[in-house]
């Protein structure tokens, strides 16, 4: 697990931290968050619940959350269900495939810990494999989890550093 | 045939071969030289009086450390005459048994099962490899001698030592080999049958469909042989989520099992619940009460419905009609609506236990499973009028991946699969358990065998679901809902703990340690939605199983991938698994 580039090559982290590049920020955080396309990509069990957050009575769509079939097209990896050792180099890969920016959503107990599957088969937690940015707890996690867990992550993107140092504190200092 | 004419006549034909022959819970088994298995089977399969046509189930059996160390299980089932039969052989660690692939097809993945947990090696198995761990991978799981948790690695920080490994388990494998699982796609190589005489020619091509593909319903890999447009093999690659069920189930008690059975067909939960509590009921020799046996068909039949909606709608969203989907889970989630409301949970119930179920239905339950049975019949007719009146959704499901009905029952399918090829068989009505007798309910049948017939099967089931479902509420009596019996259920009355010492100590002991299940086997099953779910349960007499095996529907569902698209379209192969209705943890296990 390298670093994680934010998708802007060079311009990436290199500008001071003044009201200019806050306001550039926060467009490009907003641009980020509100159109978040995770991967059609589903493991087990977790997976006919993230189904169904998508279906008729739950809509993900209305936060702008529509699921891509591709990773190439897709900005979220949504790990639902058991990963299993033989599994796992396939999850990297699918990782390694999306573009940057990209975030991971680690979808019930299996997925953040291996839970009750404490086997010779699988893998203990998925963030020995991808860096996780929001667990989702449950076992399954019903729909409203999984949207809290998006709306949390909608939170962590809104406050990411884009073009700003990451370091700077104060704004205006350089 | 009775059943001691039934034994003559297998002493007279294979004298001095049978050791042992006894009744085991009702079911007559055989203990036979292993030398004499393939003979055997094709006698009982072809003999007109016995015509054991369906193997149910095949699995192993570790004695560690008593020898000879293995036993092979067989579980024949007779389609016309509605017996079952166990068959075992008992056989050493460097010995080999002949296979019995040529008797019934089903016992391909079976014997590749027995291979790959077991290390039992069949010979004359035309392709006998690993199924659910990846090649290269050390040691065979369910050995008693190999740890739950596996061995140290990178993905696993809680494993044993590697350097305590017994040298029994290790494979032969060259020095410094490490088993880690290869990236996905370099598995195709063990797919690879290469033609006679080397050089393919060029226009044929392998293509990989999965593990992460969106219409593969989970992590299955398909690896296709093709010629131009044709698929000429198809090689299922499982195991992906191969999670180490009943490994995991001889370490817990038998409440503890529960939990693990939902996650198997995690479509149908309570169905696996029932199966599970059947036959450790059937080991206890007790029967649950009349209400308990109510409730659990009637969310059995629940959730048969929320499993044929879901497969009934996917079917043709794979095919490129989106919309069915998202009608049949709107009805889906009234159903979970229904199971949280009497369970807590919208899927993992966990709401059988042993000798009943957890507690009585909750108020209010009744009338609103009314509304739906009422609202429901007329949501079906929507489904029909959007998919079987839609053209394109008939040109490709009409005629497409036909299975006969002598291949269905050689391949050991299972439920509308079956049925959906003209074969009359249903274990509600069949073999009744519970209280399936009581009930009027029709067995679908169609004969075509193509997807649209298997497709049409559940869509028809559905329909008897509610009519099960309404008599069920109709018929239930008032009464308790588990066994009076301290040592194995809490007790009826919760009040009671509080002010009867002994009522406390039982709950204590059976929360604590679980309750222990006399010596002996017994194998139950049930008409699942996908088919025949069967429990093979040990017990050593002790609180926690010897070995439990699952024979899941699902699995041997899928094997039939092979036949069918052979010959067929690339663009079919969609239709043909989503038609057979896989669910990958039950087949994974």
């Amino acid at each position: 697990m390298g670093e994680r580039g934010l998708g802007l090559g060079v311009l990436e982290g290199r500008f001071p931290n003044n009201i200019l590049f806050t306001t550039v920020d926060s467009v490009i955080n907003w641009s980020r968050r509100s159109a978040l396309w995770p991967e059609t990509f589903g493991i087990a069990c977790c997976a006919i619940e993230m189904l169904a957050s998508g279906c008729a009575r739950y809509d993900l769509d209305r936060f702008g959350i529509v699921f891509r079939a591709s990773p190439r097209q897709s900005d979220v990896m949504v790990i639902a269900g058991t990963v299993t050792k033989k599994f796992a180099p396939v999850v990297k890969l699918l990782y390694d495939q999306m573009t940057e920016p990209r975030w991971v959503i680690a979808m019930g107990t299996c997925a953040i810990s291996g839970g009750v599957y404490n086997t010779y088969a699988v893998v203990q937690g998925s963030e020995l494999i991808v860096p996780v940015d929001v667990y989702v707890p449950g076992c399954p996690p019903r729909p409203e989890a999984l949207m809290h867990g998006f709306l949390l992550l909608q939170e962590k993107i809104k406050k990411a550093k884009v073009l700003r140092r990451p370091d700077e504190e104060t704004a205006g200092s350089a | 045939m009775s059943e001691p004419d039934f034994r003559a006549r297998i002493e007279e034909r294979f004298a001095g071969r049978v050791r042992e022959a006894y009744s085991s819970h009702g079911m007559l088994t055989l203990v036979v030289d292993k030398e004499i298995i393939g003979e055997l089977c094709r006698f009982l399969k072809e003999d007109g009086d016995n015509r054991f046509d369906y193997l149910s189930d095949l699995c192993g059996v570790d004695y560690h450390p008593d020898t000879p160390r293995f036993e092979v299980v067989y579980h024949l089932y007779s389609i016309p005459h509605r017996h079952r039969l166990r068959l075992k052989c008992r056989l050493g660690e460097d010995e080999s048994i002949p296979s019995v692939t040529a008797v019934w097809g089903t016992a391909g993945w079976h014997e590749r099962e027995a291979y790959d947990m077991y290390g039992i090696v069949f010979d004359g198995h035309p392709d006998l490899r690993r199924i659910y761990m990846w090649e290269g991978f050390e040691g065979y799981p369910l050995r008693k001698d190999f740890p739950v948790r596996g061995y140290k690695d990178d993905y696993n920080p809680f494993g044993e030592e590697e350097a305590e490994r017994p040298a029994s388990q290790a494979r032969a494998s060259a020095a410094g080999q490490h088993s880690k699982p290869p990236r996905f796609h370099q598995s195709i190589a063990t797919a690879r049958v290469e033609p006679e005489g080397g050089a393919r020619a060029t226009k044929e091509m392998f293509l990989n469909l999965g593990p992460q593909h969106p219409s593969t319903h989970g992590v299955l890999q398909l690896v296709l042989d093709l010629e131009g447009e044709i698929i000429e093999r198809v090689d299922p690659i499982i195991g992906y989520l191969h999670r180490g069920t009943e490994k995991l189930a001889e370490g817990f008690t038998y409440t503890q099992v529960f939990p693990l059975t939902d996650r198997l067909d995690y479509l149908c939960q309570p169905s696996n619940n029932q199966a599970y509590a059947l036959a450790v009921e059937k080991l206890l020799g007790i029967e649950a009460p009349e209400r308990a046996q109510y409730i659990r068909v009637m969310m059995t039949e629940l959730s048969r419905i929320s499993g044929h909606l879901l497969i009934s709608g996917a079917l043709p969203m794979d095919l490129g009609a989106l919309t069915a989907l998202l009608y049949t889970m709107r009805e889906r989630e009234m159903i979970l609506d229904l199971l949280e409301m009497i369970t807590g949970a919208r899927m993992h119930t966990s709401y059988c236990r042993v000798g009943g179920v957890r507690e009585d239905l909750p108020e209010g339950f009744v009338e609103r499973a009314e509304e739906f049975c009422r609202i429901f019949p007329r949501r079906i007719v929507d489904y029909e009028r959007l998919v079987a009146e839609n053209r394109m959704f008939l040109k490709r499901t009409r005629g497409i991946g036909v299975i006969s009905a002598e291949n269905a029952i050689d391949l050991g399918l299972g439920g509308p699969n079956l049925r959906g090829s003209g074969v009359d068989w249903d274990m509600r009505r069949d073999n009744p358990y519970e209280i399936y007798d009581r009930l009027d309910f029709d067995v679908i049948v169609r004969d075509g065998g193509d997807c649209y017939d298997r497709w049409e099967c559940r869509m028809e089931e559905m329909k008897v679901s509610v009519k099960i479902i309404e008599q069920c509420l109709r018929q239930m009596p008032d009464g308790p809902v588990k066994v009076d019996m301290p040592e194995i259920a809490f007790p009826l009355d919760k009040q009671l703990v509080k002010s009867s010492m002994e009522a406390l100590i039982h709950h204590f002991k059976v929360a604590a340690h679980g309750f222990k299940v006399p010596k002996g086997e017994a194998y139950s099953s049930i008409e699942a939605p996908k088919g025949e779910l069967g429990f093979y349960i040990i017990s050593d007499g002790s609180e926690k199983p010897f070995r439990v095996k699952v024979r899941a529907p699902s699995f041997i569902n899928l094997q039939a991938l092979h036949l069918i698209a052979k010959n067929g379209y690339i663009a079919d192969i969609i239709a043909f698994l989503g038609s057979l209705d896989p669910v990958m943890a039950e087949v994974d296990k």
